[in-house]
């Protein structure tokens, strides 16, 4: 009978699938191994500290603090010329700051950690991660890997993103110490740093060391957490409570240096050149940046709708430039 | 995908579909519905108004469609002799494009495969279809895309509250092209008609009255109040 028959595949595949199942669900033992190289080397705080010398220099992130700025007043109003300008935009860097420093607190405890030790173990044959382990945990393999996180915390700096926040001259000093520690290693300890940083390991796989192995990971890693602080610089894209709280306390601090607030929509600016002729100047978000863009729009004399755009700023001499604002009625002027 | 997230995104399209049904309760499927309601519609030929028309031809085997309910929209005397009313911006607006009115101002960077928008410093109000007989008004802020809170601004007073349903396609221009018999007031005027055709042309409102006339059929442009108002004699 070929329903009964059916039957019987379907409870065979059911009692097959829940045999398997609990197999499949076991933890994978190079976790745990993987855990413990990341705890002795400090692995995720050198991806950190490496993430981090990269995303000091990210120009996404100064442009995050430039489309800030230009949200807390447009850019007819002002730019990096501006005497309030660098103090306000350094407050909102240190608000920043900070912000990332909790941030990273709570992404490391919660979900980074977590997915390091599963790539590093995913990534590896559990011989290899065997060895590094003792590599590790032995006096050279400690003393390699403090010196070598010492030092890309100083390349990196500790004001953003940052575990540990600490000033240049103590990450010099903690770096100093470090490479003092490792030169006072004894010549064996030396050799079996030597054996496993430089000595290659594998003549058919790109003559490679075995820590030249481990950095594949660990320049995956670091692009990785390079992305991940990109996106969190500035708070998630959907904490806008944040950063109007973040315009509130540079609106207090800076209430009369800054320039002055409008409730009305600002246009750009109308200039009149030397020769009488005005210009429209405006800029717009493009290539991810709230001023990204320029445009002119460009009235000499004798187009039609000169004394049109003249009117809306009367007294403008030539030379002179004022901001045009926009009501919600419409209507367009040059007060705020 | 787990089963958690297959289930939740099954929900999400469902819930949207019912979302979308609810909108669309009133309209009876697969006929031209009537939906004009409070729009100001622009005239129509040597006749009245024009009327706003919708088809629902959504089936149930499009529940599972990402781009949503298929809607088609016809403005004109009936749906199915009607043009689509996005068809009529885009063509104001190409037309402007083809006789080189909008040559003069700049264009704004191209994004993706789309042609450039240009930094046009008017607004567009299409004050007639069958033909097509446009207004514009002079606004430098035109030039930019209004941002929502201030694109009221653009409609006369009396769309203000349903300027989004007063709005069509407009091509490369920054902005919607508008719709209706009411231009907000401020700002010189010009008239162009892509069927005559006729490139924009100046209007003289120097009295508070003007006439224009297009195939024959004669506009009476008058200035009431904040309101510019196109009407027929």
């Amino acid at each position: 009978m070929p329903g009964t028959l059916l039957r019987y595949q379907a409870v065979f595949a059911a009692v097959l699938l829940a045999a398997w199942l609990p197999a499949f669900a076991q933890p994978d033992p190079r976790e745990e191994l993987a855990a413990r190289i990341i705890e002795a080397a400090r692995l995720e705080r050198l991806v950190l500290a490496e993430a981090r010398a990269k995303a000091r220099v990210d120009p996404k992130l100064e442009q995050a603090l430039d489309d800030e700025m230009y949200r807390l007043r447009g850019a007819a109003l002002w730019s990096a010329q501006h005497p309030a300008w660098a103090p306000a935009r350094n407050a909102l860097r240190e608000l920043a700051a900070r912000d990332s420093n909790e941030w990273i607190a709570q992404f490391e405890a919660a979900q980074a950690g977590k997915t390091g030790v599963r790539d590093l173990a995913g990534s590896y044959r559990r011989e290899y991660l065997a060895d590094l382990l003792a590599f590790a945990e032995s006096p050279g393999g400690a003393a390699y890997f403090a010196r070598r996180l010492a030092e890309a915390r100083v390349r990196a700096g500790e004001s953003i993103f940052s575990l540990e926040p600490a000033t240049p001259a103590q990450l010099e000093r903690l770096a100093a110490e470090a490479r003092k520690r490792f030169e006072a290693l004894p010549p064996a300890e030396k050799q079996r740093v030597k054996a496993y940083t430089v000595d290659i390991a594998c003549t058919q796989c790109g003559d490679k060391s075995n820590v030249q192995f481990l950095d594949i990971y660990l320049n995956d890693r670091i692009r990785w957490m390079v992305e991940m602080m990109a996106m969190h610089w500035l708070g998630d894209s959907t904490e806008y409570q944040k950063r109007d709280a973040w315009r509130a306390a540079l609106e207090a601090k800076f209430a009369t240096k800054l320039p002055v607030a409008s409730t009305k929509q600002l246009l750009g600016t109308l200039e009149m050149r030397p020769d009488a002729a005005l210009v429209f100047r405006f800029t717009f978000y493009a290539n991810n940046a709230v001023d990204g863009g320029k445009l002119a729009l460009e009235f000499p004399r004798s187009h039609p709708r000169y004394a049109e755009v003249l009117a809306l700023v009367p007294g403008l001499a030539a030379g002179q430039s004022r901001v045009l604002y926009r009501d919600r009625d419409g209507l367009i002027g040059d007060k705020p | 995908m787990n089963a958690r997230a297959a289930i939740a995104m099954a929900l999400f399209m469902a819930l949207g579909t019912l979302a979308g049904a609810e909108e669309r309760r009133s309209l009876i499927p697969f006929v031209w519905n009537d939906v004009t309601g409070a729009r100001d519609m622009p005239w129509l030929g040597a006749g009245g108004r024009a009327k706003w028309f919708v088809r629902d031809t959504t089936t149930p085997l499009d529940a599972m469609d990402p781009r949503g309910p298929k809607i088609e929209t016809r403005w004109g005397a009936s749906g199915g002799a009607g043009e689509s009313p996005y068809a009529t911006g885009n063509r104001a607006a190409d037309y402007l494009e083809r006789i080189g009115a909008l040559k003069e101002w700049p264009a704004y960077p191209k994004v993706d495969q789309r042609p450039p928008m240009r930094a046009f410093p008017y607004r567009i109000t299409i004050v007639c279809i069958e033909p097509t007989v446009a207004i514009m008004r002079f606004d430098l802020a035109a030039a930019i895309e209004d941002p929502i809170e201030f694109s009221f601004g653009a409609f006369p007073p009396g769309q203000r509250n349903n300027s989004h349903e007063q709005r069509v396609a407009g091509g490369t221009i920054t902005n919607s092209i508008m719709f209706g018999t009411r231009i907000a007031s401020g700002g010189s005027l010009l008239w162009f008609s892509p069927d005559v055709p006729v490139p924009p042309t100046p209007i003289d409102l120097a009295g508070g009255r003007a006439r224009i006339m297009a195939k024959g059929i004669p506009f009476e442009i008058e200035q009431r109040g904040t309101e510019i108002v196109v009407s027929r004699r």
